[in-house]
Formats: structure tokens, C-alpha cells, sequence
């Protein structure tokens, strides 16, 4: 897989009722719906979950191949947290044992539960950034947090900060794909040997990597200070967003979404 | 050293609805010493062909033979045929990252298991190849080197594997004219002590100046292969490609097409002002 | 130099030092050493040197991202030194980098493009008019929506001068806006800045490339820091001596010319472009 196969974090530029809602629903929608994740102990509520999802990423439009090209990259976690999860948590039948380790059908159980959880929460928040782009999204964010600037939170920085290491994601990713060919053209191995050395061959990446990433940053600087940025103030958007009927629709939606997972909630987890 | 490339074949997303053939059945051979060209418009696979030529990519199907060793059989031999052919990137200053000028030069002979002793040696000898004093810039760091001074060193960082078939890809990008003459006297002072060069360009003068052989990459197959006279006078096919002539050859076109035909094609000013002033000059018909 | 006295000089450069400050280690680097420059408003000005001449240096100076250590810079009426009236300067004189990825904000081009004019504030309206207007006049309308990783260097360029269009410039500064572009990215920003002049922008472009210097009204060679000489292409590309003092070449159709006549043709002076070239010659039979 090329580096920059990686999906997470991208737009995807798309015309679709998704696309259109305020950034400022979609934040918080998701934000309800990682914490409704949180709160769904049965494999119904889940069930509820996926539905939602299906029905949002129908929506949006955004092919589901490309989501789940964002999904390769974390396959690795999400097989860890099942394997610790089957491995160590006790109840039911015993199905395996290997050695001290005994596999239960509630180890079982909870390791699929864990996974698809884990699965459900990464591809409902990709539904975000694939759906806002990241200046919304960042115009979003700073409007959500601008009611605690005045509390010193310096909410303008911070959303301009995250919009512009979203735009930089794809070039670095190229970037270390480039070094990392060079580097192995000169005979370099990456991650091999003890932890020590394994740190210490990374170093040809790394160090290559930061003057690159700090190269962007001075001549980024110097470019966005030519087109006379200077903060927050004053600043005017070109698509002032504003909460329509279609924002209210989908706060309707969402809390009966977490009625619903709440409600079947009642039985939980064995 | 000899390096065959037999029937190769890449495609990028293979087996998914996006899949795009990079490379298409490509075959070619760069003979011990040569001095070739490889050019092709932005997307044609050269980018894909290089990183296959230099044991990064493995390709889909066919080989490529370094004196009829596979490069991607699972052997040491394979291995020992990779590092023999040393690649130099566009833009090869951003991978520098040793401390110092020497520490980043022996980065490479240091991979290949040689001593300290070898290693300095080599960095050493690599450094006067690309016309840096060693003395004066093996011990400061390479980021205190000027933008040019920068790229020769990471040059040297490749020469320091003494490769016997050098890839560079736009070796001379962004430099000022005289950073690009030194570039080319570079490459050929390399190529006379018998290290073969294989130069990927968009500055077709650059290919015409140096180049002995020319190999055209079009929408993943080769479209041509032959000298600069060859490849050159196919002006019309190149153009199709969206790749240009060289300067003196283009003047002649389109000399030609203002109904001034000359013969042959004329890949120097110089030849380019013979042509003409036999065309032209007061003496002309007694030369050419 | 160039044109009547008449003529309004949106660029005025007296007696212009400036050194990198010191680093760690290093002293100060002293960049530029008394340059004298006028810019005529409308022209067309290309400005070549070698490596570490200053030519970059100069250009950051015109758009007050440094600030002279002595001397005077003044663009379009304001003076560089003088920080109430820098933000009006920026939005009169644009700058675009030689590095198209390292200049764009956002992750879609409308919204790079849309940046500036968010900057001074626009009402959302007159913003969408003028970078429709700007992303029109580069010619990558269609690819609005587009990300920029997923664009070719020559458009990624087209982008960053549409995105300094949008600012509504008088007069735009280029730093060597083609040195990492394939040939036909090259042409795209030479066809650009073709339809800039016609426009009536001044345009300074900082190249290597002598074929592009050639195109320019005007040429300015620098060297160690100073403006060596300068004239029209002509004058300057006939100087073929002091050129490669200078570390530069001269464009082919010079080279070529030179040789005609060392060949005994009769070629008047001052060709500069092969088309000229080619148009004396075949009026000689």
C-alpha cells in the first residue's frame, strides 16, 4: 500500500445533503455519535449505530470504497484490541485454550463487540472530514470554541492550525514516500533490529522529514503574510455559513437517533 | 555492468475499478558505460520505471537483469546486483540529514557493511568527484551548504556506493545556468571514468548535448529508442507526445516549414549555424 | 529607463541594503548592497541572476516581507518601512513563490483562491465575484472544486497567481514561479503572465530561464548583491561577456544570431527570440 493511499482526514468533494449541512451540526453530530457509541452496550444498539451510519454515508455520497480505504491503515489496531479483548476477557464456554490463555465465547463475544465499535466510531468520523472541507470545518470549530476565547482560548489559531495540517497531510505523506525510496536506494532498512537501532535507522526519515516540514512552514508563513493575513480579526469568509432548516432537520434526527440507542440499550452486555 | 529490462509490466491499484497501467510490456537494455537519456511527458511512467530500474518496485510482471542477475529474485546475489546501480532523485538535498557532510556521505558504503576507514575513504573520494573540498566541508553540517553545494553532496552520498549504472532524475532541476554546467560536466566526467548514466530530463538541449543513446517513454510502452540524431529528427511523433526538440532542431523545423529544408538535424547552435549559412551566407555551399 | 518621463514608476527602490540577520554561528550575510530600481507601471520586467545573487532577496523587499537595513523601497505609493500602511501595500503588490504546494492554504481551490480577499475583510459577495473573476482569468474555473495535491504543478501555479489575482494587484511580484515545473507547466504561468500584461498589470518575474527574461520589456541582470547592468532584452542579451561574468547564458536565438554572423550572414543586433530570428532570415532571400 502507497502512503498515500491513506484516507483519514481527506474531503471528499462531493454535492450532497451531507456536504451541505453547517460544519457546526456535522462536529457536533459526530461528537454525539462517537459518545452514543460509548453509551451502546448491546449488540442492538450497535446495530442501531450501523444503521445510522449506512444511512449517513448513503447520503453523503462519498463512495464506500474510498471510506474504506482510510480503514487499512488502522486494520492493524483494530486486530490488536480484538486479540486482547478474546485473550483476556473471561465468561461463557471456554472454546480454546493455549496454554495459560483460555478463549471464552464472552472473550469472543466482546472482542467482535470492541472491534465493531472501534470500526463504527473511525468510519462515522471520517464521514466528517470526508464530507466538510477543511476550512469549513475549521471555521466550524472556531465558532464552537469562539464563546471561550474570551477566556483566553485562542480559538482562531487553533482552527487555522488544524485546517492547514489537514491541507498538508497528502504532501507530507508524499514527501516521506520520496525519502523513504532515497533513503533505500542508499541501502537504509527502516524498523529493523532492537528498539535502539530500530529508533536510529528511522533517524534518515525523520530528520528529512522535519527540515521539510519546517521548510513548508516559513515559506507557507511568508505566503499567507503576502496575502495580507494578519489573524482573525476582520476577517470575512467567502461562504459565511449560517444554520438553515436543514441543520434543525438533522438535530431532530440525531436526537432521536440517541433516543433510540438509549432505549434498546436495556439489556447489557453478557 | 549490463542491465536488461525484459517485458515489464506495472499497475498501480491492480485488480480494483481504479486500476491504471503504468507500464506496458517495456523492454530496453543500457550496455556497460552508456550514457542514455530517458525522456517522456509528465505521466508517461517514467517515474514508475526508475523505481523499478533501481530495485525499489517490483514489477508486476516481466525482469530486469543486472548481467543476468534478476534484481527481485529473494537472493544475495539480487541484493549485490541492487547496489550497483545508485539513484539520485529529483531534488536529492531533502533526504540530506547526517550531522555532518561526511557522516551523511558515508551514510550508503556504511549500509553496505564497510569499515570506518573504507567508509571515509569513499566519502572522501566522492565529495572531489562532485567538486567539494573535503577538507574544508566533510566536518560542517549540511544544512550550512549552499543550496548547490547541498545537491552535490547528496550526489556524493550516492557515489559513495560507487554504483556501476548511475539513475539521475533531473539532476540540474532549479539550478541557475552555470549550477546546470556543472551539473552536465559532472556527468560526463563521471561517464569517462566508466560509470554508466542514465539521465531522466525535460530540457531536451541537456539530452542533445549529452546523451548517446535516447529512449522514449509514451503512455507506458517505448515509443523510441535510438541516438539523438534519431530520436530527434521525429519531431513531428514528439511533438504528439507533448515533448518538444531542442532548441537548434525546433530552429530548423521551423526553418523547414518557412521553405528552408535542410538536411540531417541540427542538435548544437553550431551545427545549426553551418546548415544555415550554407543556406544563407555569402560562402555558403562549400561547407556543411 | 523604460518609456516617457511621464510615465508613473509603481516601483521605487533608492540605495536598498539588506543583510540576513546572524545565525548561530554565522555572521550576518549582507544580500543586497545599494540597488536602485524603477518599475514603470504596466511593464513587463524580468530580473536574472545566479544563485545567491540577491534577485529573491530583492523580491521579498518589494513586498515588505523584509524590510530594508538602509536606503528606501516604495511600492504603489507606500514605503516598505512604514507598518500602518503595509496591509494596503501587500494588497496592491502580489507575490507568488516558486514552490506551488508550499503557498496554498486550503485544501480546495476556490477557498485558496477566496483567502486574500477574506483577509481584507470583503463582503462574501464581492469575494465569490472575484475569485470566480481571478480563477477564470487562469483559466481553472472547472477545477474549483478540485484539492490541490491532486492538481499538476503548472495548475497548482495557475492557482497561487489567482490567488494574488483575487487581491486585485496593481503590480505582481513572481519568484521564480517556474524552476520546479515541467516544460508544459512552464508554458501555462508564461501564457499567464502574457495575459497579465495585456491586462495592464505590472509584472516582475525572477527567473532563470533565459527564453523567459526575453519576453519581458525590460531585463535586470544582478550580481553579488548589486544590479550589474540592465536594458531591453536586446541591449542586455547582446552582452554576451558579461553575462557569463554574471554566471547566465543568453537565450538560444542570441547564441544562434552571434554565430550567423561570425558565419559572415548579415543579422542586425538585438535579436532575442527565434521567431525574429526566422523572420530576418527568410527576408533574406
Amino acid at each position: 500500500m502507497a502512503v498515500r493511499d491513506i484516507t483519514i482526514g481527506q474531503y471528499f468533494p462531493a454535492d450532497s445533503p451531507l456536504h451541505r449541512l453547517d460544519a457546526r451540526t456535522k462536529i457536533l453530530g459526530t461528537v454525539l455519535y462517537i459518545v452514543s457509541l460509548f453509551c451502546a452496550h448491546s449488540f442492538s444498539a450497535l446495530a442501531a449505530a450501523a444503521v445510522m451510519f449506512a444511512v449517513c454515508a448513503a447520503l453523503s455520497r462519498v463512495p464506500f470504497g474510498f471510506m474504506s480505504r482510510g480503514l487499512r491503515p488502522v486494520l492493524v489496531i483494530i486486530a490488536f484490541t480484538m486479540v486482547l479483548n478474546a485473550a483476556f476477557t473471561a465468561g461463557g464456554a471456554v472454546l480454546v485454550t493455549l496454554g495459560p490463555v483460555r478463549i471464552t465465547s464472552g472473550g469472543v463475544r466482546r472482542a467482535v463487540f470492541m472491534a465493531v465499535r472501534l470500526v463504527l466510531m473511525i468510519f462515522g468520523s471520517s464521514l466528517l472530514t470526508l464530507t466538510t472541507k477543511p476550512l469549513a470545518l475549521t471555521d466550524g470549530l472556531e465558532k464552537l470554541f469562539s464563546p471561550f476565547s474570551k477566556l483566553g482560548l485562542p480559538a482562531h489559531e487553533l482552527a487555522m492550525m488544524m485546517g492547514i495540517a489537514l491541507r498538508f497531510i497528502p504532501t507530507l505523506m508524499e514527501e516521506t514516500d520520496k525519502i523513504m525510496k532515497a533513503q533505500t536506494a542508499r541501502g537504509a532498512s527502516f524498523g529493523t533490529g532492537g528498539p535502539i537501532s530500530r529508533a536510529k535507522s528511522l533517524l534518515p526519515l525523520l530528520v528529512p522529514l522535519f527540515v521539510s516540514a519546517f521548510r513548508i512552514a516559513s515559506d507557507l508563513a511568508m505566503a499567507m503574510e503576502s496575502r495580507c493575513y494578519r489573524g482573525g480579526e476582520g476577517r470575512t469568509r467567502m461562504n459565511a455559513a449560517s444554520l438553515g432548516r436543514r441543520d434543525l432537520a438533522a438535530a431532530v434526527i440525531l436526537a432521536a437517533y440517541m433516543a433510540v440507542v438509549l432505549m434498546i440499550n436495556g439489556s447489557p452486555l453478557a | 555492468m549490463l542491465v536488461e529490462v525484459r517485458n515489464v509490466t506495472y499497475t498501480y491499484n491492480e485488480g480494483l475499478p481504479f486500476e491504471t497501467t503504468a507500464l506496458e510490456d517495456v523492454s530496453f537494455s543500457l550496455r556497460p558505460g552508456c550514457f542514455s537519456a530517458l525522456i517522456g511527458h509528465t505521466g508517461s511512467g517514467k517515474s514508475t520505471l526508475l523505481q523499478i530500474l533501481c530495485g525499489l518496485i517490483e514489477p508486476g510482471a516481466g525482469s530486469v537483469l543486472a548481467d543476468g542477475t534478476d534484481l527481485y529474485e529473494k537472493t544475495g546475489a539480487a541484493l549485490a546486483a541492487r547496489r550497483r546501480i545508485g539513484m539520485v532523485f529529483q531534488y536529492p538535498e531533502h533526504q540530506l540529514f547526517g550531522e555532518t557532510v561526511l557522516a551523511d556521505v558515508c551514510f550508503g558504503p556504511k549500509n553496505l557493511g564497510l569499515s570506518d576507514d573504507e567508509c571515509r575513504e569513499r566519502a572522501f573520494e566522492s565529495l572531489r568527484l562532485v567538486g567539494l573540498d573535503p577538507d574544508e566541508k566533510a566536518g560542517i553540517s549540511p544544512f550550512s551548504l549552499s543550496g548547490g553545494e547541498r545537491r552535490r553532496a547528496a550526489i556524493a552520498g550516492v557515489l559513495a556506493m560507487r554504483p556501476e549504472l548511475l539513475i539521475l532524475d533531473e539532476p540540474a532541476a532549479g539550478l541557475d545556468p552555470k549550477g546546470c554546467g556543472e551539473m552536465s560536466a559532472l556527468m560526463r566526467s563521471l561517464n569517462e571514468e566508466g560509470t554508466g548514466i542514465l539521465l531522466v530530463s525535460h530540457d531536451m538541449d541537456e539530452v542533445a548535448a549529452l546523451a548517446k543513446q535516447v529512449l522514449v517513454l509514451n503512455g507506458g510502452r517505448v515509443a523510441m529508442e535510438g541516438t539523438c540524431e534519431e530520436v530527434f529528427s521525429r519531431g513531428g511523433e514528439l511533438a504528439r507526445m507533448g515533448l518538444s526538440l531542442p532548441a537548434p532542431a525546433a530552429f530548423m523545423s521551423a526553418m523547414a516549414q518557412r521553405g528552408y529544408p535542410t538536411e540531417g538535424v541540427a542538435l548544437t547552435a553550431r551545427q545549426a549555424a553551418r546548415k544555415l549559412s550554407a543556406l544563407f551566407g555569402k560562402r555558403g555551399g562549400n561547407g556543411v | 529607463m523604460n518609456g516617457s518621463g511621464s510615465q508613473k514608476n509603481i516601483i521605487q527602490i533608492r540605495g536598498l541594503e539588506y543583510s540576513y540577520p546572524p545565525q548561530d554561528d554565522r555572521p550576518a550575510v549582507p544580500a543586497l548592497s545599494g540597488v536602485d530600481l524603477d518599475v514603470a507601471e504596466g511593464s513587463f520586467v524580468a530580473v536574472v541572476g545566479r544563485n545567491g545573487c540577491g534577485k529573491s532577496t530583492l523580491a521579498k523587499c518589494m513586498n515588505a516581507l523584509l524590510l530594508p537595513d538602509s536606503g528606501s523601497v516604495v511600492c504603489a505609493g507606500f514605503d516598505t518601512s512604514c507598518g500602518e500602511t503595509v496591509w494596503e501595500l501587500r494588497r496592491n503588490v502580489g507575490m507568488v513563490f516558486q514552490n506551488p504546494d508550499n503557498q496554498l492554504v486550503s485544501s480546495v481551490v476556490e477557498d485558496d483562491v477566496a483567502f486574500g480577499p477574506e483577509n481584507l475583510g470583503e463582503d462574501p459577495s464581492e469575494i465569490r465575484r472575484r475569485v470566480d473573476g481571478a480563477l477564470k482569468a487562469v483559466g481553472m474555473y472547472e477545477l474549483r472544486r478540485q484539492a490541490p495535491h491532486l492538481l499538476s504543478g503548472g495548475q497548482k501555479q495557475r492557482v497561487a497567481i489567482a490567488g494574488v489575482l483575487a487581491l486585485d494587484p496593481k503590480c505582481v511580484v513572481l519568484d521564480e514561479p517556474t524552476a520546479m515545473l515541467d516544460p508544459s507547466g512552464r508554458r501555462e504561468v508564461m501564457d499567464i503572465i502574457e495575459t497579465l500584461r495585456a491586462r495592464g498589470t505590472t509584472v516582475i518575474l525572477i527567473t532563470h530561464f533565459m527564453e523567459e527574461a526575453a519576453r519581458a520589456d525590460r531585463v535586470v541582470v544582478m550580481d553579488g548583491g548589486r544590479i550589474a547592468f540592465e536594458g531591453s532584452p536586446a541591449e542586455v542579451f547582446a552582452q554576451t561577456g558579461r553575462l557569463e561574468e554574471c554566471g547566465l547564458s543568453v537565450p538560444f536565438a542570441a547564441e544562434l544570431a552571434q554565430l550567423l554572423r561570425e558565419e559572415g550572414i548579415d543579422v542586425p543586433g538585438g535579436i532575442v527570440n527565434a521567431q525574429q530570428l526566422q523572420d530576418h532570415l527568410c527576408s533574406l532571400k
